[in-house]
């Protein structure tokens, strides 16, 4: 039985539409040009010299390792966006999904055209990040190695603390315990620390005359034992795939390397994959393009949210759960691609009912086993003495906790503003969504720039008050201005991107794709069992 | 009539004989070699002999053969074709056991079994013979001094030979000289007779071959002729029934001469003799030799007759007179016959083989198939490359054409490179509807395949295909930065193409997926192998060049040892298969390393042989 298709409102030929569209191709246009800068890498001299040599750049080399024609689901591009003097573009690694060998697998490539593929903080960061979702997921974990290792001149924030560099190391072993392969190219330098990510591989390719594998290079050898070996003789790839036994494949060049470790990847048993689409693929009978002239790029307007939701569901079909209660959280099931989801996207601040709702809707997909689809626009829970006293700090945290343990995937993308608790209720980043991406107009902070200054100008008030002080509007003003910068700044959908605390900025059309490649990874790691029935909030 | 036969034979012929004998209600008994346990043909027969096999010749042990129809209780043994079809010493070991061997008197193929015999049989009869020299014993010198009265080109035969096996066409003195070592050498290892025919050869000629069907009581007829002028390699590729540009003149004339020879020399049960004609001057024609048994085409033959010749030659061995076999003589309307090989037909018809991963006959009505091969079956050197013959009727010759055309393209036969394709493409060329050709049509002419921006298409489909349910992996390439890989390499039948990216298919395609490669077929466009570029193994070229086995097949030569230096096209090494020399030349200058083969060694394709680096 098909659900119901949303009747679309949007009038394309209004005035208003058009102004939206035309403001919100300027964030995209904005957003493709980051996009395309950082996926250049490093400075343009290093690339010549990089290709030079006969290497591949990493992107170059992600497409060889792939299966012809499979999309590379790519993990946070405009990582340290703007940070480390912008010297470091995409941290210096590629991270993605795509399929090898017609299985889906996670590459994490090196770019050593950026500060010799050394690792920034946000290299790590990445690093991990992308071995986390590979747990989680269970996709085997291909490494293409070309770095220097830590960046030494950030040393303090890459080595010492937990989520540091050691970690790749133990997730390398945790993962290979659990099942997921751990395979690695070394396609260049592997020093000091970065050595271990070949060496804690299940199984590994060198390329002769171009991979080394060395705790210390020549020049620390020399200094600390005054021995004098050449590189391809201390780590060289002939040496570890005859003496050594550190690497256990040994390449003529970078392209066969990848034709191993596709030949590799081709012995992984392939996963059972519990998710699966239920029914034939429909498209949205309304076009994506309209998402533009739909969503505002000022995230105080409102809209209705089910525009967006008819131009991301297999033919805008949408079957709604409890439509007349807590109208300001849409509930409901959908397909995308074939496959069942539940959505869960803000229409308006969350009430009680709209919590007690997104609680309910919650609990019903995780027993049917439905993926979940959070489509974030929340400015926050209601304020005020009538709200309070009628418990939404506890109808709140129901929400919230349906959310923290519901066991199927959840997916979250931020459509507009994400602020307060309403990011928690909605499965921010806290929540371990399987993935966290971010329209180029969202926002996140933890309220708005402009309720954080005036909250932190009546503290000052207060203060002004409590010694007898005033102060003028325009001294108010002046107190505000640098807040709300502040804010401005911190809340962009770049500033977040750039510190990973979301999987990327993805383009508005590219929604469906990018759930529907999410959804299709999502069932390789089985799902506990639930103990609770659904409790009727 | 007998009750149970012995079918001494593999394949798809042991399959064709088994069936006319379960049709009449005969037992047939089965044998196979070791290598061929799960073969089709042993498969379908309820009883089946193991014969113990070094290197295959278990097909051709005598003794074991008459043994295993000895312990079965056959009464009868079927040579089929090929193999000890028409091995006279097999003949008289069947007659001595007290089985009946199902064709020709033993002397009839001793007469017709050699060429330089079978010459003189029929030059005896009045039937003409191609102007040539050759006698048991003459030594090669001997040949070449009696070679001085004929006019070149010439044509070297065994005179054991068949099938095409061992035949050099010379131009001139010194090639005559070359080669005559060479033939006699194959001509021994092949029949184990080093004695050769040179005969005139003809330029343009035609191939035309008579039918004949003789009762044990001294009668015979002809059920018409077969032509079978579209050849590689002196092999058959295409047959047909009746000759399409034969006058009613002719081919009384050639009929006659055909039941002179089978009278004169006793024949008996079916048999075949072929004619040269010349292309230019159709009236002219010569006798080229007798097969003393089924032909593989015989099916065009039943089917223009609406005959079944195995059930003939099996009536006709348990006695019955003609006129009961064949009661009435009648023809009616055209049947065309093609051969399926394991070769690259576009790529000089070289051997290919492998596994054939997915099979599917063809749709077309008025069609007969033989072949013994199904899903899984290997195609290897140790036998014959040929994989089915496909057989359509018409009503008259366009109607067998264009059905055969339709037959071939709904043939699916995917996992190992066939001709099929090629069929298709020489069925529709204009020679060949209006029958101009000769025997050297199919190797003096182009064969290009095109490569239509369909198969594109096709490969996408197939990539999506063998995921068989939607998943959004599959495809177009798509990326989260800028635009999606616009273009993705392919190889598609060995040939690199940077394609679009998909568009999604609707084409059905079926699809078969080995080893990385994809092979696909579809009706309008053909089967095409594609391989991921990403899994193209890269060549060693930087300093050395690795000469690799282009077939499998047996090491016969080793022209070169570790350290010699070779220059471009010098000879490396020799390798023996598909009854034919292959030899491994050098791509570049050199010296010759890493050389690991022997004489005798059995390789496979690409198989590393030697290299050839720099000379430093």
């Amino acid at each position: 039985m098909s659900l119901p298709r949303i009747v679309s409102a949007v009038d394309t030929r209004d005035i208003g539409f058009h102004e939206k569209t035309t403001a919100f191709r300027d964030v995209i246009e904005n957003f493709i040009s980051q996009m395309a800068s950082a996926a250049l890498g490093g400075p343009e001299e290093t690339r010549t010299r990089h290709q030079a040599r006969g290497k591949l750049l990493p992107r170059d080399r992600v497409t060889h390792l792939l299966d012809p024609g499979s999309p590379f689901l790519e993990l946070s591009p405009l990582a340290a966006h703007g940070m480390y003097g912008d010297e470091a573009p995409g941290a210096g690694l590629i991270t993605g999904i795509g399929m090898v060998s017609e299985r889906l697998v996670m590459i994490i490539a090196n770019d050593a055209t950026v500060k010799g593929g050394t690792y920034y903080p946000m290299t790590v960061k990445k690093h991990l990040r992308a071995q986390e979702i590979a747990f989680a997921n269970h996709l085997p974990c291909i490494y293409l190695v070309d770095s220097g290792g830590a960046f030494l001149p950030l040393q303090h924030e890459v080595f010492p603390d937990r989520d540091h560099f050691g970690r790749i190391f133990f997730n390398q072993a945790r993962l290979s315990a659990a099942g997921i392969p751990q395979i690695s190219a070394v396609l260049g330098a592997c020093t000091a620390g970065g050595a271990y990510v070949p060496a804690m591989s299940d199984e590994n390719v060198i390329v002769a005359g171009q991979g080394h594998i060395f705790l210390a290079g020549p020049p620390l050898v020399k200094a600390a034992t005054g021995e004098e070996v050449s590189a391809e003789d201390l780590g060289g790839g002939a040496m570890h795939s005859r003496v050594s036994g550190v690497t256990d494949h040994l390449a003529e060049s970078e392209n066969h390397a990848l034709t191993i470790v596709r030949s590799i990847v081709s012995t992984i048993p392939k996963g059972v994959n519990w998710l699966v689409p239920n029914q034939e693929v429909e498209q949205p009978i309304y076009s994506d393009e309209e998402l533009l002239g739909i969503v505002p790029t000022d995230t105080r307007i409102t809209y209705d949210v089910r525009e967006v939701i008819a131009r991301i569901v297999d033919g805008s079909r949408f079957l709604e759960f409890k439509s007349e209660f807590g109208a300001t959280l849409v509930t409901g099931f959908a397909h995308i691609d074939g496959y069942q989801v539940g959505i869960i996207a803000n229409n308006g601040v969350l009430f009680s009912e709209s919590a007690q709702k997104g609680a309910h809707f919650i609990e019903i997909c995780d027993q049917r086993k439905i993926p979940l689809i959070f489509l974030q626009n929340i400015s926050g829970f209601m304020v005020g003495r009538e709200y309070e006293t009628g418990g939404i700090a506890k109808h709140g945290a129901k929400m919230v906790n349906a959310v923290a343990c519901a066991r199927v995937p959840k997916f979250t993308v931020i459509i507009g503003g994400s602020f307060g608790a309403g990011n928690y209720s909605m499965c921010g980043r806290a929540y371990d969504p399987r993935f966290l991406w971010m329209w180029p107009n969202a926002r996140i902070s933890v309220m708005g720039g402009e309720q954080a200054a005036s909250v932190l100008a009546t503290v000052k008030t207060d203060q002004l008050t409590a010694r007898g002080q005033t102060w003028s509007p325009e001294e108010v003003e002046g107190f505000k201005d640098p807040i709300r910068a502040k804010y401005e700044t911190e809340g962009s959908a770049y500033f977040s991107t750039a510190r990973i605390w979301d999987d990327g900025i993805i383009h508005p059309q590219d929604t469906r794709r990018v759930l529907s490649l999410a959804l299709s990874v999502s069932g390789l790691s089985p799902l506990g069992e639930s103990s609770f029935g659904i409790f009727r909030m | 009539m007998f009750s149970k036969v012995l079918i001494a034979n593999r394949g798809e012929v042991a399959i064709r004989i088994h069936s006319t004998l379960e049709k009449l209600g005969i037992e047939s008994v089965g044998v196979y070699v070791h290598a061929d346990r799960n073969a089709p043909h042993v498969s379908q027969m309820s009883e089946s002999y193991l014969l113990k096999d070094l290197q295959h010749t278990g097909y051709l042990d005598i003794d074991q053969l008459i043994a295993a129809a000895l312990a079965s209780g056959a009464e009868a043994i079927h040579p089929g074709y090929g193999f000890l079809a028409e091995n006279a010493q097999f003949s008289r070991a069947c007659k001595e056991a007290g089985l009946v061997f199902i064709g020709p008197p033993a002397s009839a193929m001793v007469a017709m079994g050699e060429k330089i015999s079978a010459r003189e049989y029929a030059k005896n009869a009045g039937v003409p013979v191609v102007p040539g020299v050759g006698a048991p014993g003459m030594s090669h010198e001997d040949l070449l001094d009696a070679c001085a009265e004929l006019t070149f080109p010439l044509l070297i035969k065994p005179a054991a030979g068949g099938g095409g096996k061992g035949l050099h066409v010379v131009h001139d003195i010194n090639e005559l000289r070359e080669k005559l070592p060479v033939a006699q050498r194959e001509a021994k290892n092949a029949f184990g007779d080093e004695s050769l025919l040179v005969e005139k050869y003809l330029l343009r000629a035609r191939h035309i071959e008579f039918q004949v069907v003789a009762d044990h009581h001294g009668n015979c007829i002809h059920l018409g002729e077969r032509e079978c002028s579209l050849q590689r390699r002196h092999q058959k590729v295409i047959e047909e029934a009746p000759a399409p540009r034969l006058t009613q003149d002719n081919r009384e004339s050639m009929g006659e001469a055909a039941l002179a020879l089978t009278s004169a020399i006793g024949y008996q049960n079916l048999g075949t003799i072929e004619f040269l004609v010349d292309a230019d001057s159709p009236e002219v024609f010569y006798f080229m030799e007798m097969n003393t048994r089924l032909q593989v085409e015989h099916r065009v033959t039943e089917m223009i007759t609406g005959l079944d010749l195995v059930e003939c030659q099996l009536r006709l061995a348990a006695g019955e007179l003609l006129k009961d076999v064949i009661p009435r003589k009648s023809l009616r309307g055209h049947a065309i016959e093609a051969r399926i090989y394991a070769e690259d037909a576009f790529n000089g018809f070289l051997p290919t083989g492998g596994i054939i991963g997915k099979y599917v006959g063809p749709n077309t009505s008025h069609t007969v198939v033989d072949s013994a091969i199904s899903d899984g079956t290997a195609v290897s050197s140790s036998f014959d490359p040929m994989l089915a013959k496909i057989a359509c009727w018409g009503e008259d010759r366009s109607a067998a054409l264009i059905r055969l055309h339709d037959a071939l393209s709904s043939t699916v036969l995917l996992g190992i490179k066939t001709n099929i394709d090629f069929l298709v493409e020489l069925l529709l060329r204009s020679e060949i509807k209006d029958s101009h050709y000769d025997t050297k049509y199919l190797e003096t002419h182009e064969f290009k395949r095109v490569v239509p921006s369909e198969a594109v298409l096709l490969s996408y489909s197939t990539l999506a295909a063998q995921g068989l349910k939607f998943s959004p992996w599959l495809n177009d390439g798509w990326r989260l930065i800028g635009s999606p890989i616009s273009t993705i390499a392919a190889y598609i039948d060995g040939v690199r193409y940077d394609v679009a990216t998909l568009v999604k298919s609707k084409l059905v395609v079926d699809s078969f997926l080995a080893d990385s490669e994809y092979w696909i077929h579809h009706q309008s466009f053909g089967t095409w192998q594609i391989k991921n570029v990403n899994d193209q193994q890269v060549s060693k070229d930087r300093l050395s060049d690795e000469i690799v086995s282009p077939m499998p097949g047996v090491v016969i030569a080793i022209n070169v040892s570790n350290g010699d230096r070779v220059k471009i096209g010098d000879p490396l090494v020799v390798i023996e298969a598909m009854k034919m020399e292959h030899i491994v030349r050098a791509r570049r200058a050199g010296r010759v390393v890493e050389c690991k083969v022997a004489s005798g060694v059995t390789v496979r394709v690409g198989q590393r042989l030697l290299e050839v680096v720099d000379d430093v």
